[in-house]
């Protein structure tokens, strides 16, 4: 991915600050993160001094302004979902990788976040993992859907 | 097309729509793999090289029957399978095409037949659907589904008889108040930003739903997104508003990826875009995602994020129906209260009534879900008669009402009736309509050091006392829990509550104290054992 690639996405809007949250949104989408030179970009393109583009993005938890591993593991940390045993979930798949909340695998496969919730109360317990959704869990359900993510470092391109 | 072309093609389409599958993929469901059972049942349909269509509904709302199947034999006669998995697939087929399923017919033990006449009681019994009617049931890409069961009669009638001011003063007279949490009347705030004179005026539609336990607007948006553009419609008509931003959540893909397909189908036959049904009314609709935070709900703090300006609040006044975004008339309004719209005005002269509320049920209870009551319904019943009460062995001790804005309410207090505003002074709120239950396996001090930790985390950090005052609930908390501070622990909570929620901007820092305010009043005898621990 170069500065190139990202000129193509935001061609696909109006040079307007309203489009801010929309561009960083389509950015992150195709990097998986927003590295700062992507936010240097955006600035340029918006009209948008770089260091408001940093501090709108900083306002928004869903925006990665550090890089994941490849496959975010998500363990929601909702009320309902403690309720019904995520402390367990969080527990086994934090074992399994041998990393705690926050933390990539030496791989650089797996990132484990707590999501504050996933909204999907009546599945708890529940967590994400690359995007896919799985709700009532047990911690054997939990470890075994990570286990089925190939490890191993990612492709050198 | 106008509106007789739209329900006369729609008529004919549903004469001759069966037999169809339906099969109820939400957020929700998608977690316990409706998506697989979706792809295993077309597979097979196709398989047998047969045309009936196995399509996508919403969940509607018993999350805990999920995967759900519907099947659509013949007007009248619809069967709802339940606990579907993917081993289920030849089943639902040989059920569905022996042609032998009648109105006796059986599914893994219980009645197949819906509306089933057991479900009199129970989670649907106390229910009032009228948001809810039809989600789960219709297919949310058909235009014709939607406008078969009714849809755009109300849009069509209000275009052709009403007058701006007509429709305003209808709802006023009909007494809509919001359901995003505050219940102000929405005519009002219509008629505020008409009476400003100023234009361009801007409506927003409140997708954002950033509350945890809160799931209703995503169960809508997936489950019936032309009532939404058929609400905000009859809304932006009546503000006279120049643009419509319909901000979904950031997350909640489902639900936009349905909103968007359904605004593309009404741009495409004349219900967005301009002289809708024919009518001089131009609809302007732009689709936003939002970005995440509990914060971003609260509607400045949305606004700021539509100009490119960062997730916080603004401070209030001005009130955004005076100058909201870049400094306009601004109407904000939730999903669940533009969906009331078009029933509402249905039948012109209807007394005023308080209407339903969709409850997110969550927590210990057997079964879970979104549900529509009659306000005035009392928690209790939500939680024993409609939720079914907690798990085999435990029992309730209390409820968080509102979330991590709201409160707790112990076992006692359950009969409390829900209505706009305050459910206890304490704290608990109806707010967003949160209910989420707790039983014997877990202490209340815990419950309220949960909120406490996501208030703490999601400040925006705007407000001083907030930002700060936030944490050190979270720091006290812990520490009376592990037994460290004594009583004073307690009498410095009661404080920082007070600090918290006079000296914060919004509603997040006004509201934060609410669960830990709430807990040492209904529950002083967990936190009295956890100090007495220290002295």
């Amino acid at each position: 991915m170069d500065r190139d690639q990202i000129k193509d996405i935001l061609g696909g809007f109006p040079r307007h600050r309203t489009h801010l949250l929309p561009v960083l949104r389509a950015v992150q989408e195709e990097l998986h993160w927003l590295p700062t030179w992507a936010m240097e970009e955006i600035g340029a393109y918006l009209q948008v001094p770089k260091s408001e583009v940093h501090g709108v993005a900083s306002s928004f938890p869903e925006l990665r302004l550090k890089e994941p591993g490849r496959f975010v593991l998500r363990v929601c940390a909702g009320l309902a979902c403690y309720l019904q045993g995520s402390a367990e979930i969080l527990e086994a798949v934090g074992g399994d990788l041998g990393i705690g909340v926050g933390e990539t695998t030496d791989d650089g496969t797996i990132t484990l976040e707590e999501a504050p919730c996933l909204f999907v109360c009546a599945m708890a317990p529940a967590m994400e993992l690359g995007g896919g959704p799985f709700g009532r869990l047990t911690p054997e359900d939990a470890v075994t859907r990570l286990q089925a993510i190939p490890r191993f470092p990612p492709p050198q391109s | 097309m106008n509106y007789s072309e739209l329900k006369s093609k729609a008529d004919r389409e549903a004469r001759v729509r069966f037999p169809r599958a339906l099969v109820q993929l939400g957020g929700c469901t998608r977690t316990v793999g409706a998506g697989a059972v979706l792809q295993l049942l077309q597979a097979a349909v196709a398989k047998k090289g047969l045309m009936s269509p196995v399509l996508v509904a919403g969940c509607d709302g018993a999350c805990h029957d999920a995967p759900v199947v519907i099947i659509e034999m013949a007007e009248g006669l619809t069967f709802r399978l339940t606990h579907v998995g993917p081993a289920d697939v030849n089943e639902i087929l040989s059920f569905w095409l022996a042609g032998r399923a009648d109105s006796s017919s059986t599914w893994k033990g219980r009645p197949a037949a819906w509306p089933s006449a057991g479900e009199g009681s129970g989670f649907w019994g106390r229910q009032e659907r009228r948001v809810m009617r039809d989600i789960g049931y219709i297919d949310p890409h058909s235009l014709d589904d939607y406008v078969a069961r009714g849809g755009y009669a109300t849009l069509d009638n209000v275009l052709r008889s009403m007058t701006l001011d007509q429709v305003v003063d209808e709802v006023i007279r009909l007494e809509l108040r919001g359901r995003g949490g505050a219940y102000f009347p929405a005519g009002i705030k219509w008629r505020g930003a008409r009476a400003t004179g100023r234009s361009p005026r801007y409506l927003i539609v409140n997708a954002e739903e950033g509350e945890p336990g809160i799931y209703k607007d995503r169960h809508i948006m997936e489950g019936n997104p032309f009532m939404l553009l058929e609400g905000l419609a009859i809304a932006a008509y009546a503000i006279g508003a120049d643009k419509t931003y319909l901000y979904v959540n950031g997350e909640a893909n489902e639900a936009a990826g349905r909103v968007e397909d359904a605004l593309d189908v009404a741009r495409e036959l004349g219900l967005a875009g301009d002289n809708v049904l024919g009518a001089d009314f131009n609809l302007n609709i732009e689709v936003r995602r939002g970005g995440g935070g509990y914060v971003l709900g609260e509607e400045s703090a949305l606004m700021n994020s539509i100009e490119g300006q960062r997730n916080v609040p603004r401070t209030k006044p001005p009130f955004p129906v005076e100058s909201g975004l870049w400094g306009q008339p601004t109407v904000i309004n939730n999903v669940e209260t533009l969906c009331n719209l078009p029933t509402l005005l249905a039948n012109p002269g209807a007394d005023p009534s308080p209407g339903t509320k969709l409850i997110s049920l969550s927590g210990r209870v057997q079964r879970p879900g979104l549900v529509e009551v009659p306000m005035g319904t009392t928690v209790r019943e939500i939680v024993y008669g409609v939720g079914g009460g907690p798990p085999d062995g435990y029992d309730v001790i209390g409820v968080v009402a509102g979330g991590p804005s709201g409160g707790l309410l112990n076992e006692s207090m359950l009969d409390v009736a829900i209505g706009p505003g305050m459910l206890d002074p304490e704290g608990a709120v109806l707010g967003s309509g949160g209910i989420t239950v707790f039983d014997t396996s877990v202490s209340p001090v815990e419950v309220v050091r949960r909120l406490a930790r996501y208030n703490a985390a999601e400040s925006c950090s705007k407000c001083t006392p907030c930002r700060e005052g936030t944490k050190r609930m979270l720091d006290l908390l812990g520490a009376v829990q592990r037994g460290e501070e004594g009583r004073s622990g307690l009498e410095k909570l009661a404080y920082l509550n007070d600090v918290v929620g006079f000296g914060s901007l919004c509603g997040l820092g006004q509201m934060a104290p609410g669960p830990v305010r709430s807990g040492l009043a209904h529950f002083r005898e967990a936190f009295e054992e956890a100090v007495a621990n220290a002295e």
